[in-house]
């Protein structure tokens, strides 16, 4: 994990790779809008498979799926966990009790701690909803070079500030994971164990020890770079970077999926307007329908 | 961390993932859950042997409701004529179809709707199905396959309130001898002012799905929750109710009966109140006995009626009477009314408080929760006390199933499940327990089918299950 060429782009031979990074930065956007947009448990568990399925299809290596599954399993049992604890909408049925409302001191302070079924159901939902995004993100990080992307955003006409920022957080990912790994080793040097027992305190005395001097190595590189690029003239108008031509079918493909986020969002749009009593229109029944049992 | 370590923490981190996913695939998909859970004979709970469990159908998911709810947890089942198949309309909007085995032969999603009643065709070939939604939707589906054959909007007649959310819904839904099929729909809104308005109508569909409407031409201003048809399919009666009751009210009265194949008013039958109500009030019923020359009915308030095939009252009986008890008006509600052969079974159920039913009530009311069995003269012939709430009362041939729900003043759980009497001696033939509350049956001279819902106790307990039993005969 804590190994940088896990989180940097490396090339390969697989259909992921090979696609033009404008057309994985549409299906990425696709993917996102779908996932935000689906309420439905069974399309989002479906979604969330595909998404898995693109990182077997880029043949992602052993370490990286582990980076993927320890980021998922914290996502889905932590939304799960806590949104079981703490739901707060009905109906919604006890399927434990953590606290008794009874028990002295602390029943009476919250009233009681239980696990609530449709908090759990809610809590996966929204892990398959985060699942889905963090899967494709990755995907995108792992299969892509950083600077095919700042030419993508730059030829799509995004400002160079933004866009610069924004693949410089990208390549900090895999320097911060490294780092973290770097102070780890220091403090075991000096002794220190941190993930010797299970003690609260402990851990958030270790989280101290280990944050600040990452925060301190991050700032010191973050001034280092913007001496750096400010030396280079960062921020003047220079002539646009070329782009290799968009091939037709992958463009074809992302206007289709295009076609696909406008339509759903219009269906989207208009099963919320007669949800919320605004608008129904009779005629588009079967539509509703759809929407009611599918997504 | 040295390689075989490495090695094992990783296999155990893809492990807990697949598990996870596993996990969550089968609660979001039911059906992959092992097929045998679809269908698994359970041991008998029969009290008298008289009935073996032959099968317990899962139904998934529902929201699981306490005694502070209204209500119970929604469900439909019925019976198929021809005594082949169970078709059921769940909480979730599915409408299932089911072989006696139990096992299931197809099932589809209805939409956007809410069930609200379901039946038979009189020949098996189609099921009715009757739905809450902006549409308010008459569905007809062919048995075998499930698909639609024809479906009839009631927001044509009763209109719709997108923004107050108030829609049509089918209230109930009844076969005649002849193949036609009647339903009730109705729309309320109740305004700031405390004013509830209503909008019913009757529906009359024959085989191919033409229709008829009861008043033909302007709707029902009053509360209208079932009707009912005779075998010969010449009278459609129902009864009304009025919870703001005023001089603007067309349909006073308390039963109107139309002749089914003209569509004209027969008659109407106002009936008297009693204090401390301002109105009859008839939510289920009136029944009409296959002959068509009697109609059974009971009021919100406790009282049984039994009228002829012109509307004039031969008697009435006081099931439950209101009793004022420490300053409260504490009654029993009059619930549902069965013709068995030549005579008429009334059912009461649980004790309410009329300021608020969710107040508590010094005393359960010695009345409810009853069944009570007379002979067309009016002579009681027994009662006998059901611990719970008669949740449906089905006849078949002399025996009355009646499935038993919650009690929501004991909360007592060893009440529910189905009691078969015997008629007219009103034996208990066997009882059959149900962990949770059986809120609806069906019944042939062989089969007994049951739904149990899930019921989550004050203490958060949750008991019972939301599935279908079916108990076969044996003796």
């Amino acid at each position: 994990m804590y190994n940088r060429q896990v989180w940097e782009a490396t090339p390969a031979d697989t259909p992921v790779h090979r696609l033009d990074v404008r057309t994985k930065l549409v299906l990425l956007a696709a993917m996102v809008v779908f996932a935000v947009g689906l309420e439905g448990q069974r399309p989002l568990f479906l979604f969330f498979l595909v998404a898995l399925g693109f990182h077997g299809v880029a043949r992602s290596s052993v370490e990286r799926w582990k980076v993927l599954i320890i980021f998922l399993l914290v996502g889905i049992w932590g939304a799960m966990l806590s949104q079981a604890l703490f739901y707060n909408q009905e109906p919604r049925t006890i399927i434990a009790c953590l606290v008794s409302p009874v028990a002295p001191w602390i029943g009476e302070l919250t009233g009681g701690v239980f696990v609530y079924r449709e908090g759990l159901e809610h809590g996966a939902v929204q892990a398959l909803r985060s699942g889905i995004m963090l899967a494709c993100g990755l995907l995108i990080c792992w299969t892509t070079d950083p600077r095919q992307l700042l030419q993508c955003f730059l030829q799509w006409k995004m400002p160079y500030e933004i866009a610069f920022m924004l693949i410089t957080s990208l390549r900090f990912l895999p320097v911060v994971f490294q780092e973290t790994a770097v102070v780890l080793t220091a403090q075991r040097l000096r002794g220190f164990e941190p993930i010797r027992s299970f003690s609260p305190v402990r851990w958030i005395r270790t989280a101290f020890y280990v944050l600040f001097p990452i925060l301190a190595r991050a700032l010191r590189r973050a001034a280092t770079l913007a001496l750096s690029v400010e030396s280079r003239g960062f921020g003047r108008r220079g002539s646009q970077t070329y782009m290799e031509q968009w091939p037709l079918v992958e463009r074809g493909a992302c206007m289709v999926v295009f076609a696909g986020i406008s339509a759903g969002a219009a269906l989207k749009i208009l099963y919320s307007l007669q949800f919320n009593g605004i608008a129904y229109f009779p005629d588009l029944r079967n539509v509703y329908d759809f929407m009611a049992v599918w997504l | 961390m040295n390689t075989r370590n490495q090695k094992i923490i990783t296999g155990a981190l893809f492990t807990v993932f697949l598990c996870s996913l596993a996990l969550l695939a089968v609660h979001i998909f039911p059906e992959l859950q092992p097929a045998d859970g679809l269908s698994a004979p359970m041991k008998s709970l029969s009290q008298a042997g008289r009935y073996e469990k032959i099968a317990e159908i899962p139904l998934g998911k529902v929201e699981i409701r306490g005694y502070k709810q209204m209500g119970s947890t929604p469900g439909l089942v019925r019976l198929s004529p021809d005594g082949s198949r169970i078709v059921v309309g769940s909480e979730s909007g599915e409408v299932l179809l089911i072989n006696l085995k139990g096992s299931l032969l197809w099932r589809r999603k209805i939409g956007m709707g809410k069930i609200s009643a379901l039946e038979f065709s009189r020949d098996s070939r189609s099921i009715i199905v009757g739905e809450n939604s902006q549409q308010g939707a008459i569905i007809c589906l062919e048995t075998a396959t499930g698909t639609e054959r024809w479906r009839k909007a009631s927001v044509v007649e009763l209109g719709v309130d997108i923004r107050q959310r108030t829609f049509p819904g089918i209230m109930s839904i009844h076969a005649d001898g002849a193949g036609n099929v009647y339903a009730v729909a109705l729309r309320s809104i109740r305004r700031p002012s405390g004013k509830t308005y209503y909008f019913a109508r009757v529906y009359k569909f024959d085989s191919q799905g033409a229709m008829t409407l009861f008043p033909r031409d302007h709707n029902i201003d009053v509360w209208v929750s079932w009707c009912d048809v005779d075998e010969a399919g010449d009278t459609v009666a129902f009864a009304t109710s009025d919870y703001t009751p005023g001089p603007e009210r067309k349909f006073k009265d308390n039963i109107y009966a139309y002749d089914a194949r003209t569509g004209e008013l027969r008659w109407s039958r106002g009936l008297a109140p009693v204090a401390p109500y301002d109105r009859t009030n008839m939510r289920f019923g009136p029944e009409i006995s296959a002959d068509g020359k009697f109609l059974g009915g009971v009021s919100a308030d406790g009282r049984a009626f039994l009228l002829d095939s012109e509307g004039k009252v031969l008697w009435s009986r006081t099931l439950s009477a209101p009793q004022l008890i420490q300053g409260v008006y504490v009654n029993a509600t009059g619930l549902h009314v069965r013709h068995i052969g030549e005579y008429v079974a009334f059912s009461t159920g649980n004790t309410y408080n009329r300021a608020n039913w969710q107040l508590s009530t010094p005393v359960e009311h010695p009345q409810s929760n009853s069944v009570f069995l007379f002979d067309r003269d009016g002579i009681i012939r027994k009662r006998r006390k059901l611990g719970g709430m008669a949740e449906e009362l089905q006849v078949a041939g002399n025996y009355l199933a009646v499935a038993v729900g919650r009690n929501i003043r004991t909360k007592d759980p060893g009440v529910h499940g189905m009691v078969v009497f015997s008629t007219p001696e009103m034996e208990v033939l066997d009882v059959l327990r149900t962990e949770g509350p059986c809120v609806a049956v069906a019944v042939n001279e062989t089969h007994i089918v049951g739904m149990e819902a899930p019921l989550q106790m004050d203490s958060g307990e949750v008991i019972g299950s939301y599935l279908i039993h079916v108990w076969k005969k044996t003796r």
